[in-house]
Formats: structure tokens, C-alpha cells, sequence
């Protein structure tokens, strides 16, 4: 196994029973690498990611996700296996009662951060995305772009070793993609973090080597 | 508005609940001091042909005093009743006469007990508990016990029910908040943190309603005269203390179950 962080072998993934999304698929991703899947709509692409982060158990197969096997996992160990990804919806999935600030800082106040590590932690990663006088304001008060991009601070804040991004692109302008696109490429490059993507469409311009998986035919298929 | 209908929905449910535990807590009180009472006036009492001494009876049943009657007494008694009898030579035959105080209030059953440990005792010839007004007074204060305590399941299980589904309304209400903190993932406390929140604050505001009520009746003057005990019938700090050990683990019992049910769903 070695370095490898997911590891999916005869993997069936399926919201009823009788109806798998992904059929005995099978793949490896490495650590430090950097995937984009892609594949038409509906073909199980967010469906895939979904389960990385434990949110959909495997009804068929193995999949194991930094050493931890995901099939028959139980809720704790869940929890401390997602201490270690860095998750971005395409939705933004941010708390709206909280301020900007709260809730970048929520895996390191979830890791057990002392407050003043918290405070420095969200203040360095608000200026690298460009939102540091924003930091009191709530989501909703924001564009969508930069409530993308203080989901990605959030999910940089605590160094993970896995970011699982579905669509993080999807309803942005193109100054926000190209910011998201840089903090991606960044994380993979200089701190070795293993990005997964789930989009419609690679970024022609991407300034990363990464590997592309395609989804079709229920069907998981490494391309490059 | 909408929030202090909210909080109301608990704070209703969690005062009944603290109501009845406390009116239970004050009349067990009342009771037990009344059984004191009881105690103190209550006699049984035994003719025997020999000396009896408190040692000689400790080991049979649990005494605080042991009397005898003067022989003079029930002398003079017939004396006054003008029967015509040998009074000195009656003196002679007649035997001891003692009257026991117990440490408690006995049972129906411990007093049948009671008696026959007393009668197996050697020269004791008659025992007399006077069953019967001791059985009435104790049957009504068991009697008034356990509709209390029926009375207090009812309230305590319909209040239950309510505070189950307001934390359900409350779970719903964060339930999106508590959803994305589980995806990075923040453990069960973390996550149900702000019902936490909610639920103490109602039950310290509960207690606080409680603690007032009964804090102005116990001091009413009419109702210590009524009562007619010198006792104090609420301390504040020690059930305070209780109501709040009770509302803190029905609502992390109530948070934790639905959070987790909920969750699994």
C-alpha cells in the first residue's frame, strides 16, 4: 500500500440497494497527489466523494480512506478519520450564525487549538484568500465567491492531509475560481496535501501534474 | 418572539417536572417529621411477671426507653372506681407494668413482628400495641404517599415526552449547523453544543421559578401554622442543588438521544 491514501478495490456505492451509482470499481491515489474525476452529470461523481468522507458507506467491496476501512466504520472513528480531510461543497456548507471568522476556525476548534493559535491560524489564512476585512461579517453577507473562498480557508485551516473538493469552482466568477484553483495547486505543491476534485471540467490553464479519473458507465476509469 | 416561545416550550415541562419533585421532596419531609412525631407519642405496652430492663429487650427489638408504670397508679385507679377488693394483698400479686418507646414509626408488619418477639420473651404475659389506631393513622400517610408518588410518574413522564419533542423541534432548528460541524468531525458534546446551551439556561431559569414559589409559600406564616411543624420545609440550596442534578441529566439524556437517533436517520 505504501503511500497511498484512497484505495478502492471492487467498490459498489448505492443510495438503494438495488441500484448502484458506482459498480466494482477499483483505483489508488497516492499521497501528494493531485485528481480531478470527472464524468456527465448524474454519473456518481459527487456520489464517490461522498464516500471518501464516510457520508456513504461502500454496499459492496473496500475502500479505505488513510488507512482507515470505511465499510463498516463506526461513528468515532469517523470522526477522528475527518480530522484529517479538508472538505469544499459546491453549496459552501458554511454555519450562517457565525461570523466569517468562526467558522474558519472550526476544524482547529475542533482539533482542540488553544484560542490564540485559533486567532492567528484564521487571521493568516483570511489574508491568503483575500478576505481578512471580512472576517467579522457573516456568510450571507458575502458573494458567492467569497463565501467559496472562506470555505477554503476553512478547509485549509487545520493542514489536512486529504481536501476532497466537489465543484468548488461550479458558481464562481472567474476571479474567485482562479484564486480557488491557486490555493489548491498550492496546498498539493507546497505542503503535500492530496487534493481530489470532482468537477465538470479541468481548467485548461492548471499548473499542477495530476492525475484524471472519468466516471462512465457506473464505472470508475483512470485516464492520465 | 419566536424564541421565547421556544424556550417556554421547555421551561414548561422542566417546572412541572421541578415542581413535583420538590412538593415530593417538602411532604416527605412532612411526612418523615410526622412520623417523629408519631414515634414520640406512640406506646406499646407490656405486662410481665419479671423485671424487664432496656437490655433485656434491645436485643429483640430496636427500643429508645423502657418505663414502668408505678403499681400505685392503677391502684389508686381502682381505689377510685370504689371496688371493694385487698388493695396491700393485691399489691403483692399484681405484676410489672412497662411502657416502651420505639426509635420509629413501625409498620403494620413490624408491629405484628413487634409483638410477637416481645411475647417470646421470657415472663412478658400480655402485649399491647393498640393496633388498631396506629394502623389507621400509618394506612392514611402510606395512602397519601402513594398517590403523591403516582401523581408525581404522571407528571414526570407526559413532562418527558414534552421535552423530548422540543429538543427534536431545537435538533431540526441547528440540525444543518450540527451536520456540517459532523463533517469535520466535531464529537457528539461539540456538535449539540448550542442545545447544551439552550437546555441549561431553561433549567437554571426553571429552578429559579420553583425555587420562588416554594421560598414565599414555606414562609407563609399561615401555612407553618397549618402545618403546625417547626421545620424547615424547603432548603433552598440543597434542592436547588437536586433540581439542577435532575434537569442536567433529563436534558443531556433528551439531547443525546435525539442527536443520536436523528442522526441515524
Amino acid at each position: 500500500m505504501g503511500n497511498q491514501v484512497i484505495v478502492a478495490q471492487n467498490l459498489t456505492l448505492a443510495y438503494k440497494k438495488d441500484e448502484p451509482v458506482i459498480k466494482n470499481s477499483a483505483f489508488n491515489i497516492k499521497s501528494e497527489d493531485f485528481v480531478f474525476i470527472t464524468g456527465p452529470s448524474g454519473s456518481g461523481k459527487s456520489t464517490l466523494l461522498k464516500s471518501f468522507y464516510g457520508a456513504l458507506k461502500p454496499i459492496g467491496g473496500e475502500l479505505i480512506v488513510g488507512g482507515v476501512s470505511l465499510h463498516d466504520i463506526k461513528k468515532r472513528k469517523l470522526s477522528f478519520l475527518r480530522k484529517y480531510l479538508g472538505i469544499i461543497f459546491q453549496d459552501y456548507k458554511l454555519i450562517n450564525e457565525w461570523s466569517v471568522k468562526k467558522n474558519v476556525m472550526l476544524p482547529l476548534l475542533i482539533a482542540g487549538y488553544s484560542k490564540s493559535v485559533c486567532e492567528n491560524q484564521t487571521r493568516k489564512l483570511l489574508k491568503h484568500v483575500r478576505l481578512l476585512e471580512k472576517a467579522e461579517k457573516y456568510p450571507l453577507e458575502l458573494s458567492g465567491g467569497e463565501q467559496q473562498r472562506v470555505a477554503m480557508a476553512r478547509a485549509l485551516a487545520h493542514n489536512p492531509v486529504i481536501i476532497l473538493a466537489d465543484e468548488p469552482t461550479g458558481n464562481l466568477d472567474e476571479y474567485s475560481s482562479k484564486i480557488i484553483w491557486n490555493l489548491l495547486v498550492g496546498a498539493n505543491k507546497q505542503l503535500g496535501t492530496t487534493v481530489v476534485v470532482v468537477t465538470h471540467h479541468i481548467p485548461r490553464d492548471i499548473d499542477a501534474t495530476y492525475k484524471h479519473f472519468h466516471i462512465e458507465d457506473k464505472t470508475v476509469y483512470e485516464i492520465s | 418572539m419566536r424564541s421565547l416561545k421556544n424556550h417556554l416550550s421547555l421551561i414548561f415541562p422542566l417546572f412541572s417536572i421541578f415542581f413535583a419533585i420538590e412538593f415530593y421532596m417538602i411532604l416527605n419531609r412532612v411526612v418523615t417529621n410526622y412520623e417523629k412525631t408519631l414515634a414520640n407519642d406512640y406506646t406499646i405496652l407490656i405486662v410481665s411477671k419479671n423485671e424487664l430492663t432496656i437490655d433485656k429487650i434491645k436485643p429483640y427489638i430496636d427500643i429508645s426507653n423502657l418505663k414502668e408504670i408505678d403499681s400505685n397508679l392503677i391502684i389508686d385507679r381502682l381505689k377510685k372506681d370504689k371496688i371493694d377488693l385487698d388493695f396491700d394483698a393485691l399489691k403483692t400479686f399484681l405484676p410489672k407494668f412497662y411502657e416502651i418507646k420505639l426509635n420509629h414509626f413501625p409498620s403494620s408488619n413490624e408491629l405484628k413482628n413487634i409483638k410477637e418477639k416481645l411475647s417470646s420473651i421470657d415472663g412478658i404475659n400480655r402485649v399491647e400495641t393498640f393496633s388498631k389506631s396506629h394502623s389507621k393513622i400509618y394506612d392514611l400517610l402510606l395512602f397519601i404517599k402513594k398517590i403523591l408518588n403516582f401523581f408525581i410518574i404522571i407528571i414526570g413522564v407526559l413532562s418527558f415526552m414534552l421535552i423530548l419533542k422540543q429538543i427534536k423541534v431545537w435538533y431540526l432548528e441547528h440540525k444543518d449547523r450540527m451536520y456540517i460541524m459532523e463533517l469535520f468531525g466535531a464529537p457528539l458534546w461539540m456538535r449539540s453544543g448550542v442545545l447544551i446551551k439552550i437546555a441549561i439556561i431553561d433549567t437554571i431559569l426553571s429552578i429559579l421559578f420553583v425555587d420562588a414559589i416554594f421560598y414565599y409559600f414555606s414562609n407563609l406564616k399561615i401555612l407553618q401554622n397549618w402545618i403546625n411543624f417547626h421545620l424547615d420545609l424547603f432548603v433552598l440550596l440543597k434542592d436547588s442543588s437536586i433540581l439542577l442534578i435532575v434537569g442536567i441529566l433529563i436534558s443531556f439524556y433528551s439531547i443525546t438521544s435525539i442527536t443520536l437517533r436523528q442522526e441515524q436517520k
